[in-house]
């Protein structure tokens, strides 16, 4: 297994695709407390323009919560980025029979989906510490962390939910006959519980409740909130790794 | 009395080598891909130490076959033993015997052959010491040793020598290759086919091809599938001696010669100017008439069916 894992990383290295996440990370990472830096000066900038409108822009004030607000609203952003350079990890080597190579030679199924499994994991966890590091590094430079609240809950919460669609993605990347249809599952998935969101009563039992880290920060709610959200995630998270897992011990290779 | 006697007796050894003899065994094996039924009762035994040739022409099944001992699909019916163990789809534990070499072999196209065939040789779980010996060993065979790039660049000669590499690395006791000249200019089929030669001390070879040349080239033994059965199995003499024609060829060194022997002897003319035998007992006579006549000739041979003969003959009776 330990063969696999390291084929599965010299793959991401050499084929380039840490590289090219790495950098969308950085820049994401960075982003957050640029535009809260900017913030003023764009006001600023605009602010003729609002005047001949008949606005007036007072003072703009920013502090640590206004780059945690980017951070939280770029969080799905992230997540796509993830999963659209994620989805051929299993289809790539159906389409060019890799696996067959593998299988023949008696490694077993689930020690392939498994190496994936925490593959995919360890990216998402990386790239996660990545964003939320520089973002957090810039943020307390600047503006310190007054006024934030559980941050470490906040960010927490997000990074489940990255581990909950890696599994997801994972699950239909065993079952799947191309990167097409992992997207279409996993993307059903995402935004079946974004629309879903929309409905108050139910809002609060979706996974996606789990990246509302900025309500954590600004108090206006409770760790205690998310409890039916994480629980309800870790649950998709297991039955998808399990369904995964069997389903991949059948496929055709 | 005397009978049972002789058949309860313990085997001799010769017995026991016999019937531990064969790597692959398939019985009665079916599959169907929705309604077209691919293989309708394939039997085949593989013996130790043999090359074994799969003939049949493209669509018989020949990969579907290959595919099932490997596990990776599953039969509809029928068994499949390897090394007397018997073959589960899914669950792929008798592929620690086999070693596989699919007919467009694809890798990983971003290590060298070198790494390659050491992730090879870990997940097949071989030491490392093993590993290190035996892949320098088998990339000298196929000629990559000095090979340093990435298979990114392989020509697919290349790819099937890596193929044939990685395939022999863990010393399986049965090599399955997948029509692994077709594709391939002569050279590159010479190479293959030497190579294959030369592993033959150390393996079973199974491969399947619809190059009868290539076949009565290296091949010990033979199978041909047909429309989902074997219609034909045995050693390539056995084959070829069941189809042999009786017929002698004549040819005169003048067609005049020719046209008067067909004449006395009523003997049919293959072409013009070479007279077709086909009774053994005028052969004797058709001699003395020449050598009293001092009728100079060519050539004088026992016609030989070729594989192809036998192969179409035998696919149209079918």
């Amino acid at each position: 297994m330990t063969a696999f894992i390291k084929k599965e990383c010299m793959e991401l290295t050499r084929t380039g695709k840490l590289l090219i996440l790495s950098i969308i990370f950085i820049f994401f990472g960075i982003l957050n407390p640029a535009m809260a830096k900017l913030t003023p000066w764009l006001y600023e900038m605009l602010s003729e323009t609002f005047a001949d409108q008949g606005l007036i822009v007072g003072e703009v004030t920013v502090n640590a919560l206004t780059s945690w607000t980017q951070y939280f609203k770029n969080f799905s952003m992230i997540m796509i980025v993830i999963v659209l350079l994620s989805s051929a990890a299993f289809t790539n080597e159906y389409q060019k029979g890799t696996l067959v190579q593998v299988v023949t030679k008696g490694l077993s199924r689930r020690k392939i989906y498994f190496s994936k499994l925490l593959t995919g994991y360890a990216v998402w966890t990386a790239m996660f510490l990545i964003y939320t590091g520089i973002t957090l590094g810039y943020t307390v430079y600047f503006w310190g962390s007054d006024g934030v609240s559980n941050l470490f809950y906040a960010i927490l919460f997000p990074w489940v939910f990255g581990m909950m669609i890696m599994s997801v993605l994972t699950m239909f990347g065993a079952v799947a006959g191309n990167s097409g249809h992992v997207l279409l599952g996993t993307g059903a998935v995402f935004f079946i519980c974004i629309i879903l969101g929309y409905v108050p009563k139910i809002s609060k039992y979706l996974p996606t409740k789990l990246m509302d880290g900025l309500e954590l920060c600004n108090g206006t709610a409770e760790v205690s909130d998310f409890a039916y959200a994480l629980i309800i995630a870790l649950t998709i998270m297991v039955i998808s790794v399990i369904i995964g897992m069997v389903a991949f011990d059948k496929r055709k290779l | 009395m005397l009978e049972n006697a002789t058949e309860n007796r313990p085997l001799s050894q010769k017995e026991v080598n016999m019937t531990a003899h064969n790597v692959l065994e398939i019985e009665n094996l079916e599959k169907r891909f929705g309604d077209k039924k691919v293989l309708r009762g394939v039997d085949l035994k593989v013996p130790e130490k043999k090359v074994f040739g799969f003939v049949g022409k493209n669509g018989a099944g020949k990969t579907t076959t290959m595919k099932l001992v490997l596990g990776l699909l599953a039969p509809d019916n029928g068994n499949i033993l390897v090394e007397g163990e018997r073959v589960t789809y899914g669950n792929n534990k008798t592929n620690r015997y086999i070693g596989y070499l699919p007919d467009v072999p694809e890798y990983y196209a971003f290590m060298t052959p070198k790494e390659y065939l050491t992730f090879c040789g870990e997940i097949t779980g071989m030491d490392k010491k093993e590993i290190k010996t035996r892949s320098e060993e088998m990339l000298k065979l196929v000629g990559l040793g000095d090979e340093k790039h990435r298979i990114k660049g392989f020509s697919r000669g290349m790819k099937q020598r890596l193929g044939i590499a990685q395939a022999l690395l863990a010393k399986p006791k049965l090599l399955i290759c997948d029509e692994p000249t077709s594709a391939l200019d002569p050279i590159g089929r010479k190479e293959i086919l030497d190579i294959l030669v030369s592993a033959k001390d150390e393996t079973t070879i199974l491969f399947s091809t619809h190059i009868l040349s290539d076949v009565e080239h290296i091949c010990d033994e033979m199978a041909l599938l047909n429309d989902g059965r074997i219609i034909m199995q045995g050693t390539i003499d056995e084959v070829k001696k069941n189809r042999r024609s009786n017929a002698l060829l004549i040819q005169p060194e003048h067609k005049a010669d020719a046209k008067k022997l067909a004449d006395i002897f009523k003997l049919s003319q293959e072409k013009e100017g070479t007279l077709q035998l086909n009774d053994p007992s005028q052969i004797s006579e058709v001699l003395r008439y020449i050598a009293d006549n001092d009728i100079p000739f060519v050539k004088m041979e026992k016609q030989e069916a070729t594989l192809e003969d036998i192969f179409i003959d035998a696919i149209h009776s079918n």
